[in-house]
């Protein structure tokens, strides 16, 4: 209920500020108090438990071949609007992109990145190097050019060693809740004035933000998730995303109707205004 | 994260549910501190009694 002395404004705009941002409707309305305690407490622990999932466990759907299911949890985290809209926009994105297995590495843009690499040899003899550090160089080329080559400076052992890469490729979606795009590259020598090439360069690539953020996952990215994070942390960071979007459903409340109970204060009035019950004396016989 | 970190989770959680909660039921400053000191401290020491007396039933097992 709305007392006279709660500043109300336009109470549905309002509600709808405290929905996206939780305290900013509050703060619209100058409740500066009532605006810091939701921000702190709601974006606190939205945050926190986002950050405790590395920035995953709010998406709509999650993806099973080519079947997809509903996020049950989504439907308490959705509280906190700014989340949830931008949840529900990458949906949409991932779900309108039509995948067939294209190869989505950008020749036109090139890249100059710092990997970790893994090179697999064709001779079984000489084996494969694991978890080789490095900058990726393949430089932009035309979309028309015969063959995209680049080269790989690995750092081994404290030693400078340059590999030659061609053909890079990448068979994923461009929008993916995976944090990075795995990109295939043929690892190439020169003898005697002939490329040959020896084997293959696996790395992970990071993906753009937004690219990846709320992504609808699939199960094996969720298994990775659980298994990076740790199975219960990750449900503990799930919880308190899902804690944080209900309580903001009592905030958006707040915003549009007031306190539940009023402003507070009429229990003391009521005290302070009682008057001394009058003491009957009893009659003289 | 060891399970004693995890648990711990749960005062802060609590201070956080109890001060919203107390905060959309009144708008006087002083009621709603007032308020959520009496909810968080009636449920951190109902969840501690809780758990005290499952610690103890599960003693030695």
């Amino acid at each position: 209920m709305f007392d006279s002395r709660i500043p109300q404004k336009n109470r549905s705009l309002a509600a709808f500020l405290a929905f996206l941002v939780p305290g900013l409707g509050h703060y619209y309305q100058g409740r500066i108090f009532k605006a810091s305690v939701y921000a702190v407490c709601i974006i606190g622990t939205y945050t926190y438990g986002m950050a405790m999932a590395d920035g995953n466990g709010v998406y709509t759907h999650q993806v099973n071949g080519s079947q997809s299911m509903r996020n049950f949890s989504f439907l308490a985290q959705a509280g906190v609007g700014s989340v949830g809209l931008v949840a529900v926009l990458q949906s949409q994105r991932y779900f309108a992109q039509n995948f067939r297995g294209e190869n989505i590495y950008p020749i036109e843009e090139g890249i100059d990145q710092q990997v970790v690499a893994q090179l697999v040899y064709n001779n079984p003899d000489e084996g494969a190097l694991e978890d080789v550090p490095g900058q990726l160089v393949i430089p932009p080329q035309a979309r028309s050019a015969d063959v995209i080559e680049g080269e790989f400076i690995a750092s081994i052992d404290g030693q400078e060693t340059r590999f030659l890469v061609a053909h890079p490729s990448c068979n994923e979606s461009i929008i993916s809740a995976k944090s990075t795009w795995q990109l295939d590259c043929s690892l190439r020598e020169e003898v005697n004035g002939q490329v040959n090439t020896v084997g293959r360069l696996e790395t992970e690539i990071p993906r753009e933000f937004l690219n990846h953020f709320c992504v609808p996952p699939d199960v094996n990215t969720i298994d990775s998730w659980y298994n990076r994070v740790g199975g219960k942390k990750y449900d503990l960071a799930v919880t308190m995303t899902m804690i944080a979007g209900l309580l903001n459903i009592l905030a958006i409340w707040d915003c549009f109707d007031g306190p539940a109970h009023g402003y507070g204060d009429e229990e003391e009035k009521t005290d302070s205004n009682k008057k001394p019950e009058e003491v009957i004396e009893p009659e003289a016989n | 994260m060891s399970a004693l970190v995890t648990f711990l989770h749960f005062i802060p959680l609590s201070l956080v549910i109890t001060l919203v909660y107390n905060c959309s039921r009144y708008e006087s400053t002083s009621a709603i501190l007032k308020h959520a000191t009496r909810s968080f401290l009636y449920l951190v020491g109902f969840m501690s009694l809780m758990f005290g007396i499952l610690w103890g039933c599960s003693y030695d097992l």
